[in-house]
């Protein structure tokens, strides 16, 4: 007879133990089933979450003295009180990203957008610009900051949805010559997609953009907030970066001063910047390399939180049953002592016999398992969310308690340096399902477990030789 | 004609605390043979060391001239010989039938018919038989093997009188007609005198006793 039918016989026919033995199993797969989808549910949420955000790091001017590029140029200030003049400073660097640099950041493997920038201010004579909370020189108020882009596409606030392109297009690296600027201020000016503008480079010549495109904020600065003219985002000009040397005709505006790289997913972020910090074409003592995950790693906190937490309950869930099993069936196995000897009177290998007890819980183990997907559930969901929000209340705790300022309503700043730039990124709410490939793991989870536990529970036994244990038996 | 001979066996259960000293024998199938000896002069022992299920301490056991540690204790008690214990050892969660087939893929119901049980007794759960139709299956599990050696350790020293007597008489006809070797250790005079050999055991050694 073989010792699948032998197995057979005996869960079909010792059906109390059938009985006891599925209701462990079937606790145990509910556990280790929850878990494993919970664990699931949280690796998706954190590959959405780091999907959706994303995290950045800056290539920039170095401006601390180690860059051997910088130069300081003493310019004239406005006069005094006193009716002297104020002695300035212009401080640039000689070495300034060129668009090939960015090119070569922007074909890497990861990388989502690369916005290179440089700025200036300069004044528009057919623009009318909205006037800010904080008051300025008289010299200042015609002035708006210009940004000279690699392209408004990729730039972060288009990127991160905080402008939106309305009309016309966006400006490319191909542009010379072109702008895009606020819709409100094209309004406001009586200017439109086509029309010219016109400003004066720093050296009095005449420079002329055309509008290509006009962009709307997703919301513009408040009433009382302090900000200068030249700082409101409604009088922001997008120009190529050919127009912003133009405008600025001197060695302080060569190249970009710094490129903004958003990358697909936070986990690949030090790969890239070691793949960026390698690039030859980058003379790595004028610049230096800024990253910024600070949005993710806020976010995925609880998340993360959460991940160990389902691991080391797994871990412990897992050992518990071995244990639990083992020692059931170390007491179970000692009780059929008498069948043991036996068998291996009649000349049955200890392989064949251990084999058979292996069936028997296998047996056991595949509806208790089966069902436990009903079960898992039913309570995946509630369980994983109720530890989800512990995560949150204990990540919460534990930054008041390390005094870090946290935004109460977890939203978080991307790209760090503008605060026009915010995603809500608070994860409330996980959905936990129980899929069919959770269950395929439960199998070989479980499956080992049971291995493990009978090879225990079958040792002490099967060392002994068949006529000790025939001595045993009477 | 197959043979199970021992020669020079001596075993201990501790360093020398000898059960059985120098101990040999030769036994043939076609026969009855019947080892009488008092409690502890070591019976079960030497039939233990028969059966493959412990090793003597000194001396060789051979199937047909061949050592049996030379294919293995497993193989031997698989192949070789069977087992009739006083306790029966049946399997409980099994019927009659089913631990008939435990060691024979053949049809167990005309040997079990053969002994007396009912086809329905040989689909009833072993632990709802008798002690006499339990110990008729556990020698119908004996019969149906291909093993040409039947030892049987105090086979009727649960039974009465008469199930005893008739349980004697199967294993004499299993040795006569189906020319098994059958080893019966007993304290019993009744199953030693249907026996074609007497073997006693007194004082750590084998000796044959006289028929009369």
């Amino acid at each position: 007879m073989s010792f699948m039918k032998r197995a057979f016989l005996y869960v079909t026919r010792k059906k109390g133990k059938t009985v006891l033995l599925f209701a462990i199993l079937l606790i145990m797969a509910t556990f280790v089933l929850t878990g494993i989808s919970i664990w699931g549910a949280s690796e998706s949420a954190q590959l959405g979450l780091r999907q959706s955000l994303g995290a950045s790091f800056e290539v920039a001017v170095d401006w601390s003295d180690e860059n051997p590029y910088l130069v300081r140029e003493p310019v004239n200030g406005p006069e005094n009180d006193g009716g002297k003049q104020a002695t300035n400073f212009l401080m640039y660097s000689t070495k300034q990203l060129n668009p090939e640099q960015v090119k070569e950041i922007r074909q890497m493997e990861g990388v989502k957008y690369c916005d290179a920038s440089v700025e200036n201010l300069a004044a528009f004579e057919q623009l009318s610009l909205f006037a800010g909370k904080i008051p300025i020189d008289e010299d200042f108020r015609k002035l708006t900051k210009v940004l000279g882009v690699w392209g408004t596409e990729e730039n972060e606030l288009f990127a991160s949805g905080t402008l939106s392109l309305v009309e016309g297009r966006h400006l490319t690296q191909e542009d010379t010559g072109k702008a895009v600027i606020c819709l409100d201020l094209a309004e406001k000016s009586g200017v439109g997609v086509g029309d010219y503008l016109t400003t004066q480079s720093t050296k009095g010549k005449e420079i002329k953009v055309q509008i290509v495109g006009l962009f709307a904020p997703a919301k513009v600065e408040g009433v009382e907030e302090m900000v200068t003219s030249y700082d409101k985002i409604q009088n922001r000009i997008f120009t190529d970066l050919d127009t912003a040397v133009k405008i600025e005709d001197s060695p302080a505006i060569k190249g970009f001063s710094v490129i903004h790289v958003t990358v697909e997913d936070p986990q690949d972020m030090e790969r890239i910047v070691s793949e960026v910090q390698k690039l030859s074409s980058i003379d790595w003592d004028a610049f230096t390399v800024t990253v910024d995950n600070e949005a993710y790693e806020k976010a995925a906190q609880p998340l993360k939180a959460l991940g160990s937490l389902i691991v080391t309950l797994l871990t412990v869930i897992v050992i518990v049953s071995v244990i639990i099993l083992a020692l059931i069936l170390t007491l179970w196995t000692k009780t059929r002592i008498h069948e043991i000897g036996v068998f291996l009177s009649v000349g049955m290998k200890k392989s064949d016999i251990i084999g058979q007890f292996l069936v028997e819980v296998m047996m056991i183990a595949v509806l208790a398992f089966g069902l436990s997907f009903f079960t898992s559930s039913a309570i995946a969901g509630q369980i994983g969310n109720q530890l989800l929000e512990q995560s949150r209340q204990n990540g919460a705790e534990n930054q008041q308690q390390g005094a870090v300022a946290s935004d109460p309503g977890g939203s978080a700043v991307v790209g760090g340096n503008d605060s026009l730039i915010n995603s809500d990124t608070s994860i409330e709410e996980i959905q936990v399902s129980v899929g069919l490939v959770n269950l395929a793991e439960l199998y070989l989870i479980g499956f080992a477990v049971i291995i493990a536990a009978v090879g225990v529970s079958s040792v002490t036994v099967m060392r002994l030789k068949p006529r000790e244990i025939l001595s045993k038996m009477s | 004609m197959s043979t199970l001979e021992f020669k020079n066996i001596c075993y201990a259960y501790e360093k020398e605390k000898w059960i059985l000293s120098e101990v040999s024998a030769v036994l043939e199938t076609g026969k009855i043979y019947a080892v009488l000896g008092p409690s502890g002069s070591g019976k079960s022992t030497l039939l233990s060391l028969l059966g493959g299920l412990d090793t003597p301490t000194k001396g060789n056991i051979l199937f047909n001239g061949e050592d049996i540690l030379e294919k293995g204790l497993e193989y031997h008690r698989r192949n070789r010989v069977s087992l009739i214990f006083q306790n029966y050892n049946l399997i409980d969660y099994m019927t009659p039938l089913e631990n008939t087939a435990l060691i024979a893929k053949q049809d167990g119901m005309p040997i079990l018919k053969r002994l007396g049980l009912t086809k329905e007794e040989a689909r009833r759960n072993i632990l709802k038989l008798s002690g006499g139709q339990q110990q008729r299956v556990a020698v119908a599990r004996a019969l149906i093997s291909a093993a040409s050696v039947i030892l049987a350790d105090e086979p009727t020293g649960n039974l009465d009188e008469n199930t005893a007597s008739e349980l004697t008489d199967i294993l004499r006809e299993s040795a006569h007609q189906f020319g098994k070797c059958v080893v019966v250790v007993t304290h019993s005079q009744a199953v030693a005198e249907k026996a074609d050999v007497v073997l006693e055991l007194k004082h750590k050694k084998l000796k044959e006793r006289e028929i009369l």
